[in-house]
């Protein structure tokens, strides 16, 4: 029977055998594999069947599903395939080949997929050009894997103090902006936060931190923020209260 | 945010039809700005074709919030800024269509750039050398890259900026609406401030103008109209060798709120339309 190898690093965690149609890997509980850890998201990925092979699909997680570090969004399994989620390592083994039950097991997951509400992004607008959608999605599938740049770093924000409604955030947006507004996306507490202190850019690896419209709210290594600038590991970024590191991790 | 929009489009003083098509759409703070290209009349009919579908898409979007998106969404950017993205995919797939099913038609194809703002932020797509620039503190910044060969030749380092602006090769141009089945569509989002100015353009102003004079005009006029009709005639004064087209946008706090208006928003929500 095929199986996945849940490592982390060197250490091997688990072995989880693949006998359902699909198993859902995340971060919430109730999923198949439950991987704790915040690079993760709630619902990450899933294996399913698919006639006579297992394929690995990307549930628009946050920080993205990597297989032979390679991002996808949706890919066939083959033995000794790595599927790489936040820091853990999924190893896709079916030397007891796939599951005989794997006609029924598919027709399962067709009714499944029926039932399904259709995921915004996933739909195409145009169904009457069948194979021009696929052409489509073939090279959408190819140019993202061309331009996941492996090697970026991506910036992250520690809070050391005050109140957030997290400990850490991973700065994987264009932009994220850090306040008490409801599009925050890190986003601060408290009755004198401002609505928007700062907004951080992100541009090809490179991290920007500009001012809001309520100067003199926003210091970055105890100096005013009053025009953009771009954070280097470590800075040091206060508002009101809370303070914040900015770091870079692979 | 409060904004204002100005818009024109030229002919030139050499070009017998206008290839260029634009639309501006206030409710949604949508605009789109397409230079079209092709024998006779096929540039009008890719550019028209360009600018239409885009904004039905958006429209359609705006009406309904789960309208599907072309294949490509991607996550790090807000979902006003991938609709964008599935608007010029999908004008991209109908001219490429279009332009298949007739001979007059065939190798028709279009530039596109189109701005939208959703509270403080500008979501910007384009394909081809049509740009878009920011004005803001009196400097201006282009936020588009041209996919032009010369412009690719100059990020490169094979040419300067300079032998690029004089090249014979300075209308070509590496991708296109319409010139194949896909299209790899270029996505941005900026963080707007008060005051911020936002300048679309077909390659008939930046040929003909230079970003110093283009500075000047915005520096001295008062309103996004004016400033729009100010540079159709200095494209026009400077030889107005191709089409014209531009887009002018300002940016202004809003007028304080009531004490009724701000009891409405604390109840009604505002919209919360951003981030993805």
């Amino acid at each position: 029977m095929a199986k996945l190898i849940l490592k982390y690093e060197a250490a091997v965690l688990k072995e989880i055998p693949l006998q359902k149609a699909s198993l859902i890997i995340g971060r919430a509980a109730g999923n198949d594999v439950v991987i704790d850890n915040l690079a993760v998201s709630g619902h990450h990925a899933k294996v399913v069947v698919e006639e006579d092979h297992y394929v690995v699909e990307d549930m628009n997680s946050l920080n993205g599903t990597f297989l032979n570090s390679q991002r996808i969004r949706r890919s066939a399994l083959k033995n000794g395939d790595e599927i790489l989620i936040g820091k853990h390592t999924l190893v896709y083994n079916d030397e007891g080949g796939v599951p005989a039950n794997a006609a029924a097991a598919s027709l399962e997951k067709t009714q499944e997929m029926k039932t399904a509400p259709m995921g915004a992004d996933s739909t195409v607008v145009l169904d009457t050009k069948k194979r021009r959608e696929f052409l489509a999605k073939a090279t959408a599938i190819a140019s993202e894997g061309a331009s996941a740049e492996n090697k970026e770093r991506i910036g992250c924000l520690t809070v050391l103090s005050g109140k957030t409604d997290q400990r850490e955030y991973i700065l994987t947006s264009k932009l994220s902006v850090i306040g008490k507004s409801d599009m925050a996306s890190v986003k601060l507490k408290g009755w004198f936060a401002p609505k928007v202190a700062a907004v951080i850019n992100r541009r090809e690896g490179h991290y920007d931190i500009a001012p809001s419209d309520k100067a003199g709210a926003t210091k970055v290594n105890s100096q005013v923020l009053s025009a953009p600038r771009e954070l280097q590991e470590g800075d040091l970024i206060q508002i009101g209260g809370v303070q914040m590191q900015f770091y870079l991790r692979e | 945010m409060e904004i204002a929009v100005g818009a024109r489009s030229d002919v030139g003083m050499v070009r017998g039809n206008n290839e260029d098509s634009f639309a501006v759409d206030p409710g949604l703070n949508l605009f789109i700005l397409c230079d079209g290209m092709g024998g006779q009349a096929a540039g009008e009919v890719a550019s028209k074709l360009g600018v239409d579908v885009l904004l039905e898409h958006c429209r359609q979007a705006a009406k309904n919030p789960h309208l599907g998106m072309m294949e490509g969404y991607q996550q790090e950017l807000s979902r006003a800024t991938n609709r964008l993205a599935s608007g010029i995919r999908l004008a991209n797939q109908a001219i490429h269509e279009a332009a298949g099913k007739q001979s007059s038609t065939a190798g028709m194809g279009s530039t596109v750039v189109a701005a939208q703002i959703t509270g403080h932020v500008l979501s910007i797509g384009h394909v081809g050398d049509s740009r878009l620039y920011l004005f803001r503190n009196r400097e201006l910044r282009q936020l588009t890259r041209d996919h032009s060969l010369v412009m690719e030749q100059v990020r490169k380092g094979l040419i300067s900026r300079e032998e690029a602006e004089q090249s014979a090769m300075a209308n070509v141009i590496m991708r296109a609406l319409g010139a194949e089945a896909t299209v790899q569509v270029d996505l941005d989002e900026v963080w707007l401030a008060e005051g911020d100015w936002i300048l679309l353009c077909s390659d008939g102003l930046t040929r003909m103008v230079s970003d110093t004079l283009i500075v000047q005009v915005l520096a001295e006029v008062s309103s996004p109209q004016q400033a729009a009709d100010r540079l159709v005639e200095v494209a026009n004064e400077n030889g107005g060798e191709d089409n014209v087209t531009v887009i002018v946008v300002s940016v202004r706090a809003s007028p304080p709120l009531s004490m009724w208006g701000k009891l409405a928003r604390l109840f009604l929500g505002g919209d919360r339309v951003w981030p993805n």
